[in-house]
């Protein structure tokens, strides 16, 4: 060949290999116009463009820089000899810490096939060795049928240490999918087995670290089989000191997971990475990363910074490498990817979106923490999915997403230099006007919600939505330091900084910095503004919705009768903030339990809002609609009630999209109010559309979501599906015992059902702590009070009568004293107000 | 560390300059330099030297390099350097395989699967490595740039953007020659077994 004919070649090549068969060779034929030569060196060319994609990407030396010195890597003439008691029959295959071998057992009588694998000569010999010693009995004692055994190992005469492990005949889990054509229901299936296998492996204290399609078989019979538990651990673990780049350069770096590639601890959260890797590949026919190149930059930033697109999401794209000139190229369609699977793309994509999606991007978050925390709950959550219940895995929340973006980026401090910068051009503004006018005033409003909407906060659902992510509040911080500096000669704009941040603070829950910087905000405001000035108002209203959210609703309820004042006499009764005023203070009133005025309160608000709207549907309207059903449902007036909050969770649906939270929030009070009222197949049924939603918006451990998902459990208790109460309520306490204070309603609420399904799954030696429990944390004084605290001790009775304890029974006389209230009125007040 | 015996760093710097202004002569005398220190460099690891040492062939380069010329030095140098280091690796490499396939083999070409071929990027054989050094050779022979890439990049282990600097060529260049000589060699192994 010529250089003139490799050109050609060349130039033909790029031309038609992004190509799919049918346009390639039209475009052939029209390149190739009667030159037979270069038109069949052009198809051999094409015929290796996928075997070369991996070829010599990793550089010939890797860590091996004892091939230059001329040391033999050890002859590879093994077939025939004996190692232990077993005889070389052929090499298998050769990966990066050995050659593994087939042999047979050279001296029984019965005819035992094993795998031998003889470790790479200029590993740390010693080493191995000694921890081979150590650990051989731990992976000696792995017995799963799902697992390939070990079954012996020593040094061979020349000094390397060897394994030897069941030999499986198999085909990669991943080859076998695709040559069985199977769907994503038989794909789970044979799934969940391995990962009940790892599960048992880490029952035992066995992380295997390098888990890929390629170790794990599956035998013609079907049964998937896990190669080389702990082998990597026993290859690649240096000395504590120094274990980075050796195992960084042993392991697969497309299955690792994020901290194995940072070098930092390898525990079995890892594996359960590894193990969404493989079925995002299973499910998709692609990885969720494209690796460029293997260096150790490339593969920190994809694997522990590029989010990749969800399972449904990627097998809508044709598959891309990285091609010529840099750009992308087509690997695989998404109908060749799906005609394996679900026959269609659109029906593949189906299957995928929701439940699936989240269940895989959840064992792939980058943080272990927020990963499933065992692979067992990882396989529990594929087992719900495939008996159709609902499942643990939610995505990740868009604040939450934001958080990070903003994290990653940095971009907290250059966001924030918009907003300060667009803060001070508002000042400016201001100034110019040099009047005191709305228009100046909503111009500083509109910069301040900016802000907001910055931090992703831009309104109150999405602020709780957020929880206390962790960068969102280092944001915060680093705002409150810069207007400090920044705004130190702008006072009022300084005021209203002060403000937004303590009202983000009061959205993410914490308490004591909202308080000193809506306080900051609210003694600015006093020295610089005249008395009754509508924006000292303002940062009272701040400071009530602080008291509120603290529980302290005296202080709460004075602030907001003082900013009514302010409010009625500047703006007169019509008017929005007005009306805002009277439902906030609806809502202290309500939870004071002072029924009759909140009632009035929420009536004034949303006959404001109405008059104002006149005759459209307006948000505030469904807001004040919805406050005033709590108040129905107080008074005992749950027909109206229902009827108050259909009518806003129409209005919510119509104005806002159809997961928002305020949406969320109406159907989940329906569900609540429909159970309440004896329709317990009505409420479970809203309370499912509700959770998935819920859970999107505001989080997995939200302490409204946990109300929903109990509220749901006892829902399906009542109805006596037990079975399928236990999970729901259990997820329930658990957020509630990570989320809420002692004190708090919805922790007592959350122990009480859970220990109600205890009992009546017949579990009341889990259920008597439990019960123990809400006594403690029960309220005393009010009636109602006394009769849940009675109903309680009537449990605990009746339990110790069962168990025969009846000295316990006898300690709890005192506590006796009212009647058993039934369990409807027993269930404590939190879980069921909307 | 002990100070290089020869030759002074003033003179490899002197070298690398005249081998990056395109002076043959130097970039042949910069050569054995190379070889013989990234050997030396090698064997001292393989004594034990540093036991606790786990290295990758760019900081074993860089080793050599900072031990010959020092630290300062410009990345144009450097880069340079690490060109020269990709031959002398390929050199070493090929030579090695050479002898003991010989030794081994008595000349005979055993076939290997060609599973295995494909794979030769993660665990390199000598025969293979033989093989690529012949289809490499035959590939320089046509196309230089190409040939030299591949030898930069798989031998030298250098990135796609040093590549484009030791060879004055833009990194999407590289790339495209890159994959298609990849793609090239792959052929010319596979058909040669």
């Amino acid at each position: 060949m010529d250089e003139s004919t490799l050109k050609r070649a060349e130039r033909v090549y790029f031309e038609v290999s992004h190509l799919h068969a049918n346009a390639r060779r039209a475009a052939l034929d029209a390149a190739c116009a009667g030159d037979a030569a270069l038109r069949a060196e052009v198809e051999s060319l094409l015929q290796h463009s996928a075997g070369a994609r991996e070829f010599l990407e990793e550089p010939a030396l890797g860590t091996d820089f004892r091939l230059l010195t001329g040391v033999d890597a050890g002859p590879d003439t093994m077939a025939g000899r004996t190692i232990g008691s077993f005889r070389v029959d052929e090499r298998l295959a050769s990966g990066g810490m050995g050659t593994v071998y087939l042999a047979s057992r050279a001296d029984a009588d019965f005819d035992q096939q094993v795998a031998i694998k003889i470790v790479k000569r200029g590993m740390d010999t010693e080493e191995i060795i000694r921890r081979f010693r150590a650990e051989r009995r731990t992976l000696a004692a792995l017995d799963h049928p799902n697992i390939a055994r070990l079954i012996d190992g020593g040094v061979t005469p020349e000094g390397q240490p060897y394994l030897v492990m069941e030999y499986v005949p198999g085909m990669a889990i991943d080859d076998y999918c695709d040559s069985q054509s199977l769907d994503t229901h038989a794909r789970l299936k044979l799934f969940k087995k391995v990962c009940d296998a790892v599960q048992y492996a880490h029952q035992n204290l066995v992380v295997h670290r390098d888990l890929k399609p390629g170790n794990i078989l599956v035998t013609p019979a079907g049964v998937p089989k896990l190669l080389d538990f702990g082998i990597a651990k026993l290859l690649t673990e240096s000395s504590p000191a120094d274990m980075t780049m050796m195992e960084e350069r042993r392991l697969t770096p497309e299955y690792a997971s994020p901290e194995q590639i940072a070098g930092v601890g390898v525990t079995t959260s890892s594996d359960v990475y590894s193990l969404g890797v493989i079925l995002y590949e299973l499910l998709t026919g692609c990885r969720p990363y494209v690796l460029k190149s293997r260096t150790t930059a490339e593969m920190e930033r994809v694997i522990c910074e590029v989010e990749p697109p969800a399972p449904s999401t990627a097998v809508m794209r044709p598959q891309t490498r990285v091609g010529p000139g840099g750009k992308p190229e087509t690997a695989a369609t998404p109908e060749a990817v799906s005609s394996v699977r679900e026959g269609s793309p659109q029906r593949l994509r189906r299957r995928l979106r929701g439940d699936l999606d989240n269940i895989v991007m959840m064992a792939l978050r980058k943080d272990p923490a927020r990963r499933y925390a065992s692979v067992e709950q990882f396989a529990s959550d594929i087992h719900r999915y495939l008996c159709d219940l609902p499942v643990i895995a939610r995505a990740e929340t868009p604040a939450y997403v934001l958080g990070k973006f903003i994290k990653r980026h940095a971009w907290g401090t250059a966001a924030f230099s918009v907003a300060v910068g667009l803060l001070i051009a508002g000042l400016v503004f201001i100034r110019a006007q040099r009047d005191e006018a709305y228009a100046a005033r909503d111009q500083a409003e509109r910069i301040a919600d900016f802000m907001q909407q910055v931090l992703g906060a831009a309104d109150s659902g999405d602020t709780r939505a957020m929880g206390t992510s962790a960068s969102i509040p280092d944001v915060l911080a680093a705002a409150a330091a810069r207007a400090q500096v920044d705004l130190a000669e702008s006072p009022r704009v300084l005021a209203a900084v002060r403000s937004v941040l303590g009202r983000a603070y009061l959205g993410l829950g914490m308490y004591d910095k909202a308080e000193e910087h809506i306080r900051a905000g609210l003694t600015l405001r006093e020295d610089i503004l005249p008395r009754g000035h509508h924006d000292i108002a303002e940062s009272k209203l701040d400071l009530a919705h602080l008291h509120y959210a603290r529980g302290e609703l005296k202080e709460a309820e004075g602030l907001l009768r003082e900013s009514l004042a302010v409010h009625q006499h500047q703006r007169g009764e019509k008017n929005q903030d007005t009306a805002r005023v009277w439902n906030d203070l609806g809502a202290v009133l309500r939870a004071a339990g002072k029924i009759d005025e909140a009632e009035v309160a929420c009536r004034t608000a949303l006959e404001i809002r109405r008059a104002i709207a006149d005759s459209r549907d307006t948000i505030e309207i469904a807001e004040s609609l919805n406050n005033l059903a709590g108040v129905q449902r107080q008074k005992g007036n749950t027909a109206a009630a229902i009827v108050s909050l259909e009518e806003s969770a129409r209005i919510r649906k119509k104005l806002l999209p159809h997961d928002h939270p305020l949406v969320v929030q109406s159907i989940a009070n329906l569900a609540i109010l429909k159970a309440g009222a004896g329709d317990l197949a009505g409420g479970i049924e809203l309370m499912r559309e509700a959770l998935p939603m819920e859970a999107r918006s505001l989080g997995l451990e939200h302490p409204d979501y946990a109300r929903s998902l109990s509220s749901y459990g006892v829902m399906l208790m009542r109805i006596g599906r037990l079975d399928q109460a236990e999970e729901p309520i259990r997820e329930a306490l658990r957020i509630r015992r990570l989320r809420l204070e002692p004190g708090d309603p919805g922790l007592l609420a959350g122990v009480d059902a859970m220990a109600r399904v205890l009992i009546k799954l017949h579990r009341d030696a889990e259920a008597e702590p439990l019960l123990r429990e809400a006594l403690e944390l029960a309220p005393r004084g009010t009636e109602r009070a006394q009769t849940y605290r009675a109903s309680i001790t009537a449990e605990l009775k009746a339990l110790y009568a069962r168990t025969g304890e009846t000295a316990k029974a006898e300690r709890l006389a005192g506590e006796g004293a009212a009647p058993a209230a039934d369990e409807r009125n027993a269930v404590p007040p939190s879980d069921g107000n909307p | 560390m002990d100070a290089p015996s020869n030759p002074s760093r003033g003179n490899m710097t002197i070298l690398l300059s005249r081998a990056q202004n395109g002076d043959r002569q130097a970039t042949e005398e910069l050569f054995p330099l190379v070889y013989q220190e990234l050997r030396t460099l090698a064997e001292r690891f393989l004594a034990g030297e540093r036991k606790n040492h786990t290295l990758q062939p760019t900081a074993l380069v860089n080793e050599a390099y900072i031990r010959l010329v020092g630290p300062e030095a410009t990345w144009e140098n450097r880069a340079h350097f690490f060109g020269a280091a990709a031959t002398a690796i390929r050199r070493i490499l090929t030579d090695h395989a050479r002898t003991r396939d010989r030794l081994k083999r008595g000349g005979g070409k055993q076939p290997v699967q060609l599973e295995e071929a494909m794979t030769v990027a993660q665990d390199v054989r000598d025969q293979d490595l033989v093989g690529l050094d012949d289809a490499l050779t035959a590939l320089t022979a046509i196309d230089p740039q190409k040939g030299r890439i591949v030898e930069l990049r798989f031998f030298g282990g250098l990135t796609v953007e040093q590549t484009a600097t030791v060879l004055g060529i833009s990194p999407s260049t590289v790339i495209r020659d890159w994959q298609f000589a990849k793609v090239w060699l792959h052929r010319e192994l596979v058909k040669n077994l």
